[in-house]
Order: C-alpha cells, then sequence, then structure tokens
C-alpha cells in the first residue's frame, strides 16, 4: 500500500502542475469570451 | 517563533489581495440580471468552470480537516478523496441525474423538483439544503482563523478582526458582482492557490523525503495508516459513509452543482465534472501529506493536544521567509473562493426557492438583483457571528460530512428518484426529506447533551451517516407506494426554466 500512496502523490504533483498552467492559460481566454458575449447581449437588449 | 515576516510576507499576501478585489469589483459593471448573478449568464466555458470548481472545494478548512485526518490516520486519511474522485469521474462520463439537471434550465435543484414533486416540496427543500448548508459552512471561518493565527505566529485575539476584514472583503465582491465576480475571483484564486499547494508538497517531499514521511506512518499508525480497512477508527463504515457521502455531495451539493448550471451547455458541465475528478485526490492527498509531515517533524498529539493546529504549527517553523508569504496567500484565496461562493450558492437557494411563494409575478431585474445582494450579505453577518461562536465534538471532517448529510441523503434520493422513477411522488419527497434529516439532526443533538453523549459515541457518526442515507431512500419508497406519483407522462416532457 506505501508504494500506491508514494505513486499518487507524484501522480497529483504532475497531474496538478500540468492542469494549474493550462488552466492559467486557457481559462483566462475563457473570461475574455465570457465577457464579449455579456457585453455583446446588453448591446442587443 | 513563526517565520511569517510582517513586510515580505506581508507584500506578497497585500498585492494578492488587492488584485483580487480589483477584478471581482470590476465585474459589477456586467450584471444587469439575475442570471447574471447567480448562474454569470450560463456563459461559463470548460477551463474557467475546472478553475471554479477547484478553488471552491477548496478552502483552509480543506487543508485543515485534510491535514488532521493525515496526522491521525495517515495516508489512509485521504481515503475521501479518492471515493469523490470516483463519483466525480462516473458521474461526469455518464451523465448519471447532472445531465438531466443541467438540459431542465433550473437554477437550482429545488426548482427542478418543483417540475415534478410541486411547490411545496420546492419550498421544503429549500429550507433543508439552507439548514444544512448554513450549519456545514457555520464553522469555516473559526477554522479559518486558527490556521492563520497558528502560522503567522499571531495571537489569537487577532482572529475576530482578521477573519472579520476578509469576510467583509469576499462580501463585498459577491455582493456586487455575484457569480460573474466569484468566477473571474476563483481563476485568480485557482493558479495562486495551486502555486502555493505545489511549492510546499514539493518542499517537503525534498527537505523531509518519502522515507522518513513513510516510516513516521508506519511506526505510529502501523498497516491502518496506508489501507483504511485495516485502521481502527475506520473500517467498512467509514468507507461506506464516504461513498455514499461524497456521491451524494458531486450531485447536489450547491456550490458544485451551480457549475454544472453555470456552464453553456450539459456537454460542457460534464466535461467540467470528468476533467476535474482527479483534483478531489489531490486536494485530499496535498494536506494529507503535510499532516503525514507534521506527525514526521513534531511526533503525536499528546493528551488534550489539538490534533487540528498539529499541520499549522509544523508550517510556521518549516516555511521560509518569502515561501511564507506565498502559502498565506494560497490559503487566503483558497478560504475566499470558498467563502464567496457558499455565500452566493445558498444566497440563490433562499432567493430562487424560499422566498419564490412570496414573489407574485416576476420581479423586475433591479429588485431581484437588489434582494439577492441583501441576501449574500445576511449570510456574511451569520457567518461571522455563528462561525466565531460554535465549538465542533471530535475531528472536522466527519462533523461536515454528517451536517451536510442533513440535506445530502435526502436530496440525492429525491434528485434520483425525480431523473429515474416514474412512481416518485411528492408524498415520497417528503417522507425522504424528514428522514433524512431527522436522523442526523436526533445524532448531533444527543452528542450536545452531557446525559446522552456516550449514546451518541456507541453509535458513531459513519453509522449515523448511512441511518440517514437509509431513512431518506426509506422515506421516498413508502411515501411513493402509498401515494404515487401521477406525472408519469408529464415527467417526461421537457423541463424549462420557471424563474
Amino acid at each position: 500500500m506505501s508504494t500506491f500512496w508514494h505513486f499518487l502523490i507524484w501522480a497529483c504533483v504532475v497531474w496538478y502542475g500540468t492542469v494549474t498552467i493550462l488552466v492559467a492559460v486557457r481559462g483566462w481566454r475563457d473570461i475574455v469570451g465570457m465577457l464579449r458575449e455579456l457585453g455583446r447581449g446588453e448591446g442587443e437588449e | 517563533m513563526s517565520h511569517f515576516h510582517p513586510w515580505i510576507d506581508g507584500s506578497i499576501v497585500g498585492l494578492y489581495l488587492l488584485g483580487t478585489m480589483v477584478a471581482g469589483v470590476w465585474m459589477r459593471r456586467y450584471v444587469s440580471k439575475v442570471e447574471h448573478f447567480l448562474v454569470a449568464g450560463r456563459e461559463m466555458n470548460l477551463y474557467l468552470g475546472i478553475a471554479s470548481l477547484a478553488a471552491t472545494e477548496f478552502g483552509i478548512i480543506t487543508c485543515m480537516y485534510a491535514a488532521e485526518a493525515g496526522y491521525t490516520n495517515g495516508f489512509a486519511g485521504a481515503t475521501p478523496g479518492l471515493c469523490q474522485a470516483g463519483a466525480m469521474l462516473v458521474i461526469g462520463l455518464t451523465g448519471f441525474c447532472v445531465r438531466p439537471l443541467r438540459a431542465s434550465g433550473a437554477m437550482t435543484l429545488p426548482e427542478l423538483f418543483e417540475k415534478r414533486f410541486g411547490p411545496r416540496v420546492r419550498w421544503l427543500a429549500g429550507v433543508v439544503i439552507v439548514l444544512g448548508g448554513l450549519l456545514n459552512m457555520g464553522v469555516f471561518l473559526k477554522i479559518g482563523g486558527d490556521f492563520l493565527c497558528a502560522v503567522c505566529g499571531w495571537d489569537t485575539g487577532y482572529l475576530v478582526p482578521v477573519m472579520g476584514g476578509l469576510l467583509l472583503l469576499v462580501a463585498i465582491y459577491t455582493i456586487l458582482g455575484g457569480m460573474l465576480s466569484i468566477l473571474v475571483t476563483d481563476f485568480l484564486q485557482f493558479i495562486i492557490m495551486s502555486a502555493g499547494l505545489l511549492v510546499v508538497t514539493l518542499l517537503i517531499l525534498h527537505q523531509i523525503g518519502w522515507e522518513r514521511l513513510e516510516e513516521a506512518v508506519r511506526s505510529h499508525h502501523g498497516e491502518g495508516g496506508f489501507n483504511p480497512l485495516a485502521n481502527a477508527s475506520m473500517g467498512w463504515s467509514y468507507l461506506i459513509f464516504q461513498i455514499l457521502g461524497n456521491t451524494a455531495a458531486t450531485l447536489t451539493w450547491q456550490t458544485t452543482i451551480s457549475r454544472l448550471l453555470a456552464a453553456k451547455d450539459a456537454a460542457t458541465g460534464q466535461r467540467i465534472y470528468a476533467r476535474t475528478s482527479f483534483f478531489f485526490v489531490c486536494r485530499w492527498l496535498v494536506p494529507v501529506l503535510w499532516g503525514v509531515a507534521a506527525l514526521a517533524m513534531l511526533g503525536p498529539a499528546t493528551a488534550g493536544e489539538p490534533t487540528l493546529m498539529a499541520m499549522p504549527t509544523f508550517l510556521s517553523t518549516f516555511l521560509p521567509v518569502g515561501l511564507m508569504g506565498l502559502m498565506v496567500a494560497a490559503m487566503l484565496a483558497a478560504d475566499m473562493s470558498t467563502d464567496s461562493s457558499y455565500m452566493l450558492g445558498w444566497g440563490s437557494v433562499i432567493y430562487n426557492d424560499i422566498l419564490a411563494p412570496f414573489r407574485r409575478g416576476r420581479w423586475p431585474e433591479a429588485r431581484a438583483i437588489r434582494w439577492n445582494r441583501c441576501i449574500v450579505a445576511l449570510i456574511g453577518v451569520y457567518l461571522f457571528v455563528f462561525g466565531l461562536m460554535y465549538e465542533i465534538q471530535g475531528d472536522v471532517w466527519s462533523y461536515l460530512l454528517l451536517s451536510g448529510s442533513v440535506y445530502l441523503s435526502s436530496m440525492s434520493v429525491l434528485l434520483v428518484a425525480c431523473c429515474y422513477w416514474k412512481r416518485a411522488s411528492a408524498w415520497g419527497a417528503i417522507g425522504a426529506i424528514v428522514g433524512g434529516a431527522a436522523v442526523p439532526i436526533a445524532f448531533l443533538s444527543l452528542e450536545k447533551m452531557a446525559s446522552t453523549a456516550d449514546i451518541a459515541a456507541r453509535i458513531g457518526k459513519d453509522n449515523a451517516g448511512i441511518a440517514a442515507f437509509a431513512a431518506a431512500a426509506l422515506g421516498m419508497i413508502i411515501g411513493s407506494l402509498i401515494r404515487p406519483g401521477r406525472a408519469v407522462a408529464e415527467s417526461q416532457t421537457p423541463l424549462t426554466s420557471t424563474r
């Protein structure tokens, strides 16, 4: 069981690091897109 | 003596707070409808959803109870994280319950229930959700304050002004921008939080080393520190309650499903669930590792020593100046994102469902937004008053899961029956709500009274939690069989928003 937890901890570090970078880049694009859509909706009304 | 440096670490924390406030308050200009305030106009996309869900579901409270589990149970303490990750992945891949929920266009769970079980059940479900949620959330502030005082080396007299100030900042941007402010600040908070968590974890693995951590767990907990079924304080009832509780939380916890409901469509919501699932392993295992590190460096707690404070006490002297600031900023980020989402999450149920019978006709948008802002402010006041007074008995995670099961048990049964059982009726729904709430409330009452505390200890929180789910399911089955639902055909018609 010890090996399982050791492996899982390193899987967490690698996965979390990768996702953080991915979300930092693409999450920003999502925010810009979301605000653009909301701004467009306001304009149409 | 804490390594927190007032100028160096304080500046890092100050910069973070300033950035968050500017971003949060800036979003106010985009709020012109209730739908913007409560579900961000349903414009949230995948990566923002992942950031927001992850930031919301990790607060100082999470870090504290998971680290306590690591300190007292070793790596087996991370078992709830594996249960929740499994539930999230399966639900995300299959769309079990969440697909019909998102497709219904409802903004809250009770709104969906009204379509199947009627307005009374909607109102009752709203009351149960808010009661269970606020009881659960009430302990966040004090535990967050205890953590900050311990790592920064402050006197506990600072707890009230520090946490009051923090809550005020969160309340300001949540009241002004609602879900839009929450999403944008969650994004910033996710990045700060993740950076802090990763750096501290890597430092622990590098400085202390796996062998020493493993040895500490083996010598203090034996095989039970690695395997929950070999742990005297866990076992099968613990594991079953964790599977039930975490699956129910994934399906019905308002702050979790509000991300699903704010997603662009059901498919995006499912992808957010599936791709965030492994985060729930990290959410538990990272702080559990910190708790194990505290065990390795400080040794086990002596009688009467609070196990909850072991991890912050360890971190206060382990981290160097500079990193201490990053870690405190990360924890503040974690806490603020959780508080803001919880305030809005329960507030949305109060407005949308509990106040629904008192609203005649559709309110003008400006009035509706004003009411929502007032409700969020009142929840902030409650959080401040109750949060600093309530004392928890036993370990924090068990309390949270048990108080949460006041509604997790009944709402998950209602949701499954609403989506998939044609005979389910309003009677069954009321039976499930009463049954699911009665057991945890009775248990918490037994625990609080000196004369019955022994009985509560013999029953145990895990068995009480399992009993709550069983009572809710029985209530639904018996109530529906006595008076079956009429809406077999009706329930198959597409569900549309009835705000």
